[in-house]
């Protein structure tokens, strides 16, 4: 705990401030290095601590695989060091199927060094936990699949595909439809802030592709979603009720 | 049954976590693919609702005794595995709650619990993706193995909890 209330009163707000600072990072010293707990959170909530081994001149910074372990309890070894993989090349962080690390780091930038490793781990535990999400919903999902099927017939539709946004940023859609005109692209959205925000970021990356595919979100739950979320999907996609008849469903194609 | 909708699924998940449940068949800890984990998979019944698919699964490090073990109940539904409860005892990293009551939010934990009451208050993707993000002090902490069974029969609802080995800790192994 930071500060109680009694104690509120008699310290000054710099006080305040250096004890929550003290508090939220917390050193630990053993034989051949030390452990740095940081302020970075996990989806989870866990906080992410580092090790730092001396390797004269130079040293080791590493998240000594604690976000492998957050995949772990998570059930998503798998999945966790694949993007762990993506991240670490984008990071430039080294990854070895379970640790997050730095060989080399100087001494006068550990402290940055320190933070990079840690939302590394983070991004890559972040990574694995929207995939998780991805996969719940398996119904809905079955029943998109097959409308578009029925739709535009079972050739033009491929199931669980990944797209490629104008972010270079890859991005799962439920499904892609090889329309005459132009594809379709279809996520399945329910009507949670989370659902709506991240099928937001995916819908906007990708229609803003030279050559777009039609974005569609498919609404879970229609009367459900509030006005905002509406208006914040209409302007990413074309909108659509999972129980919308056919005949709305092909006329995307039109 | 054929679970549909995220309501239903969570409904699924709460019957599943008031269940009393017993272990049908005690494996031992082995070890995982990481060198000094130690990982553990258990069978759980529940006698009185005839749930299928319930395991405990329990994670503790090989050279870190009393320390750093965690427990985590989950259920599958249709070949996808949904966590339930959890309790981590004295972990390695805190965890700080990003959800929850006044109260709570924003509440640090070092040996927390991770009620599905608590979590039921989320939606399923919340819940799924923050692993039971919203925990509460373990309490009473236990002080060693055997009292932290005591906590897996009275928070996790294992009537025959006392059956678990203890993890085959080496303190001087590296």
């Amino acid at each position: 705990m930071v500060a109680d209330s009694s104690l509120k009163k008699e310290l000054s707000i710099s006080e305040i401030a250096t004890k929550v600072a003290k508090e939220l990072s917390h050193v630990e010293i053993f034989d051949d290095g030390a452990r740095i707990r940081t302020p970075v959170l996990m989806p989870s909530g866990r906080q992410i601590s580092i090790r730092i081994n001396a390797m004269e001149p130079k040293f080791l910074v590493s998240d000594d695989g604690v976000g492998y372990r957050e995949a772990e309890l998570m059930g998503a070894e798998s999945n966790f060091r694949r993007y762990a993989s993506i991240v670490s090349q984008q990071t430039g962080v080294q990854f070895n199927s379970f640790e997050f690390f730095e060989l080399e780091a100087e001494l006068d930038n550990l402290p940055g060094i320190v933070a990079i490793v840690a939302d590394a781990s983070r991004m890559a535990v972040q990574l694995t936990a929207e995939k998780l999400i991805e996969n719940l919903g398996f119904e809905e999902t079955a029943q998109i699949i097959e409308v578009l099927r029925h739709a535009f017939g079972t050739n033009r539709v491929n199931s669980d595909v990944e797209i490629r946004g104008a972010s270079n940023e890859t991005w799962h859609f439920d499904a892609l439809v090889k329309a005459d005109r132009k594809d379709i692209a279809v996520l399945r959205v329910k009507p949670s802030r989370n659902s709506v925000s991240s099928a937001y970021v995916k819908l906007d990356d990708v229609r803003r592709l030279d050559d777009a595919p039609v974005g569609v979100a498919a609404l879970v739950r229609r009367p459900e979603f509030s006005p905002e979320q509406i208006i914040l999907l209409n302007r990413a996609s074309v909108i659509m009720d999972l129980n919308s008849p056919l005949r709305d469903w092909q006329r995307l194609a039109a | 049954m054929i679970l549909r909708s995220d309501e239903e699924i969570l409904n699924a998940l709460r019957k599943a976590a008031k269940a009393e449940k017993r272990i049908i068949a005690a494996a031992g800890w082995k070890q995982g693919q990481r060198e000094r984990e130690l990982k553990l998979s258990i069978a759980l019944q529940t006698p009185k609702d005839l749930i299928a698919g319930l395991e405990l699964r329990g994670n503790a490090i090989l050279n870190q005794p009393d320390k750093n073990v965690t427990f985590q109940v989950t259920l599958d539904i249709r070949g996808q595995i949904f966590r339930l409860e959890r309790i981590d005892w004295r972990p390695q990293n805190p965890h700080v709650n990003r959800f929850g009551p006044p109260g709570l939010r924003g509440l640090r934990v070092e040996s927390a619990y991770h009620s599905f009451d608590l979590n039921s208050t989320l939606d399923l993707e919340t819940i799924v993706r923050g692993n039971l993000p919203i925990a509460k002090p373990l309490n009473p902490e236990p002080n060693d193995f055997n009292e932290l069974l005591i906590s897996l029969r009275e928070h996790l609802g294992i009537m025959n909890a006392e059956e678990i080995m203890e993890p085959p800790w080496s303190p001087t192994l590296l």
